[in-house]
């Protein structure tokens, strides 16, 4: 488990891939077994979780600016900038302003409504041409119980009994567009029928 | 740099990758205003999270700046670009960080936002004992020093079922508790902890584990907090 200088706390890495969500389920479970005996890192956890849940959704997406800053930058570089940074498609975090920014809207099933797995099917708006969806469902916690990859904007439930009777769990769609750029819809209750 | 299956791109960010192999004054210059461009509202939003004011905010943020780009930008290329974190989530930790320190050397002390009767509260108590409290169990004495022998047995008796209880709970749900009854952090401050939705998934799962313990108590099945 990362620790830092001290030797007795958590270092920078270790509590970002705590919060990202990042790490291995044995890994996990050390840090979060050190949270529970550690008061100070607990309390820096809790601290920068919610500087990062209470940032501005405008501070998601870097200004295309500083792209565009750095794209010129590498031209007039010695030594070429690597192939991906400076010429690949756009990062995830470039987004448009806020006002123009696109979100996938989820239509069904509706949040809090219990639904049987018989007649469960996941749908949710275009989000315009050429698009590739992913729909994830989690547990409670997060963690992942299901992924399913559409060009189409509906989805059957799984087979067999990945979706437990009686269970609650969230999911979300996230779309990656024709120009490299990623959008994400809102996440929501999914209830399973008993 | 890799990118997944649906095309997202993972590893450093370009405006990082720019800075950090800049090999002239005047790129490092406009790497840097670069660099800023794409992060300083999120530096400036950490500053602000940890100043006490404006004024203190503003410093804090031109202390980190300076130590950002500090002996040739030490901390910044300590970023391992391998996956384990977002560039953003390490820069907020590694950011944070750095106030803290400007915030004791100036003011000789650092305070987070943990409420100030958390301390007390563990200080005074095991967190069996705030469980006790929480869940309201007339057969769960609290101890409280009035010098009731047989009370303060049954006490001790209860809060020790209860805290063998907690302890045979996994990691997450003890770290709930934790942050729930001795930090004393509100359902919205732990939602993004333990990776839930809202406050209201917290409050849902907690009463689940508190129907748990509230079994244990009882002696019986634990029940499953549903109303």
């Amino acid at each position: 488990m990362p620790l830092d200088d001290t030797g007795t706390h958590l270092d920078e890495v270790a509590i970002a891939a705590y919060l990202d969500r990042s790490l291995a389920a044995a890994e996990h479970g050390r840090i979060e077994a050190h949270l529970v005996a550690c008061a100070q890192c607990r309390d820096e956890v809790a601290e920068v979780a919610q500087v990062l849940a209470t940032k501005p959704r405008a501070l998601r997406w870097a200004p295309l600016a500083g792209l565009a800053a750095a794209a010129v930058l590498a031209l007039l570089l010695a030594r070429p900038a690597p192939e991906p940074a400076a010429t690949g498609p756009a990062l995830r975090g470039s987004e448009p302003p806020v006002a123009r920014r696109q979100s996938v809207e989820l239509v069904g099933p509706a949040a809090d409504q219990p639904v049987s797995p018989q007649a469960l099917a996941f749908v949710w708006r275009s989000a315009g041409a050429d698009v590739t969806y992913r729909l994830v469902v989690t547990d409670l916690r997060g963690d992942t119980v299901w992924t399913a990859t559409a060009t189409d904007t509906a989805v059957p439930a799984p087979t067999g009994r990945v979706l437990r009777p009686g269970a609650d769990y969230f999911w979300y769609v996230d779309a990656l567009l024709p120009d490299g750029r990623s959008v994400a819809s809102a996440v929501r209750d999914l209830r399973i029928a008993p | 740099m890799s990118v997944d299956a649906l095309g997202f791109l993972r590893g450093p960010p370009a405006e990082l990758t720019l800075l950090l192999r800049a090999d002239t004054s005047a790129a490092r210059n406009g790497a840097w205003e670069a660099f800023l461009d794409a992060h300083s509202r999120l530096l400036l939003h950490v500053a602000r999270s940890v100043g006490h004011d404006y004024d203190a905010a503003m410093d804090a943020y031109a202390f980190l700046l300076e130590q950002l780009r500090s002996d040739d930008f030490r901390r910044l290329r300590s970023y391992q670009s391998d996956g384990r974190t977002r560039f953003t989530t390490w820069l907020v930790v590694v950011a944070r960080r750095l106030c803290a320190d400007f915030a004791r050397r100036k003011y000789g002390r650092f305070r987070s936002t943990r409420s100030a009767s958390a301390d007390d509260r563990a200080a005074r108590h095991q967190l069996a004992d705030l469980i006790a409290v929480e869940l309201d169990d007339e057969r769960t004495p609290i101890p409280d020093g009035s010098g009731n022998p047989e009370r303060d047995l049954i006490a001790r008796e209860e809060a020790g079922r209860l805290a063998a209880a907690i302890a045979q709970l996994d990691t997450a749900d003890q770290l709930l508790l934790k942050l729930r009854f001795e930090d004393d952090r509100t359902l919205k401050e732990i939602a993004p902890v333990l990776g839930f939705a809202s406050g209201l998934q917290v409050h849902r799962h907690l009463k689940r584990v508190l129907g748990r313990m509230r079994g244990v108590l009882t002696g019986g099945s634990p029940t499953d907090g549903a109303p």
